[in-house]
């Protein structure tokens, strides 16, 4: 099988593929600017409703929260390791990562179901929750927007993971050109920077205070 | 140093940091409790991107971009800080 042409904008394959992955970091640089604006909302409203923040992480499920944060570390080492492999290998360690994936999305419905029963939900049930500090709904708010955001953007790498293992499957990685793997694999380890940041500001600054 | 032995290792360390991390949440750390929290997910945040997203091998421009993301986080949380953190409560009396 001959290898394709390289586009024309293109000197060769190297630079097409360089470029590839410089646009995946520019569009991670946007994405470090959308959540940045959640997290300024965080800091701003925690400095303002110390108390208010600090009864609503203690009702946070930390169990549930440190498991999802395992399961994603240990989704990205198994992708990192798929990078560096071929074939059928290449296409396993993108299902694992996809399997890993969807584990974490099962956990944290698991966890809003929870805090449904709990009434840890902004609007009029949020009264019986026993949450009276002013600023917990707030903080509700906040976890909702960003767990629900982050969400999002896993669905998405698991739809991208599932089509790269069904690409890497059928061969399309062996000729040589894996650029669609390291941009997938660094769209992925971004999402897993963000949840490493959201853990400690959701499940555990305040916990014991 | 074998890369599949040298990301295991990052792993390693990474779940160490969790404990360290989870472990540290439940200590009555009082004010320290953010800088903690927030050094230990930066120290893992920096282990991802160096190891898994290879960040040190790649382009000298994604790098930029990288740093570049950064800065503008370092901006809007400077500027904001500086109104939120310094503002002056006036209380009306009357």
């Amino acid at each position: 099988m001959s290898k394709p042409q390289p586009a024309l904008q293109y000197a060769d394959h190297e630079h097409q593929a360089a470029t590839a992955v410089i646009g995946m970091w520019l569009f991670l640089a946007s994405e470090i600017l959308f959540f940045s604006g959640l997290l300024l909302c965080y800091a701003v409203y925690r400095h303002q409703y110390p108390a208010g923040f600090a009864d609503a992480v203690r009702r946070t499920n930390l169990m549930i929260g440190t498991i999802n944060t395992a399961i994603l570390l240990t989704s990205s080492l198994v992708l990192s390791l798929g990078v560096i492999s071929n074939g059928r290998r290449l296409a396993m360690c993108c299902l694992g990562t996809a399997g890993l994936g969807v584990g974490f999305l099962v956990l944290k419905g698991v966890e809003y179901v929870l805090d449904w029963r709990e009434h840890l939900v902004p609007g009029a049930a949020f009264a019986q929750s026993g949450l009276t500090e002013p600023g917990a709904e707030l903080f509700y708010l906040f976890y909702y927007t960003a767990t629900g955001l982050h969400a999002v953007h896993m669905a998405v790498g698991v739809a991208l993971l599932l089509i790269l293992a069904w690409r890497a499957a059928r061969g399309a990685f062996s000729a040589g050109d894996r650029t669609a793997v390291v941009v997938g694999a660094l769209y992925w380890s971004f999402v897993d920077i963000v949840w490493v940041t959201l853990y400690p500001l959701i499940y555990l600054v305040g916990r014991m205070t | 140093m074998s890369p599949v032995i040298r990301r295991v290792l990052g792993w390693a360390g990474l779940m160490v940091l969790l404990f360290v991390q989870c472990g540290a949440g439940l200590l009555p750390l009082g004010g320290f409790a953010m800088p903690v929290a927030l050094l230990l997910a930066v120290a893992m945040a920096a282990v991802i991107a160096l190891l898994f997203m290879e960040m040190w091998q790649s382009p000298v421009v994604a790098r930029i971009f990288a740093f570049a993301g950064l800065f503008w986080l370092l901006i809007l949380f400077a500027l904001a800080g500086a109104d939120y953190l310094t503002r002056t409560i006036a209380v009306v009396i009357g």
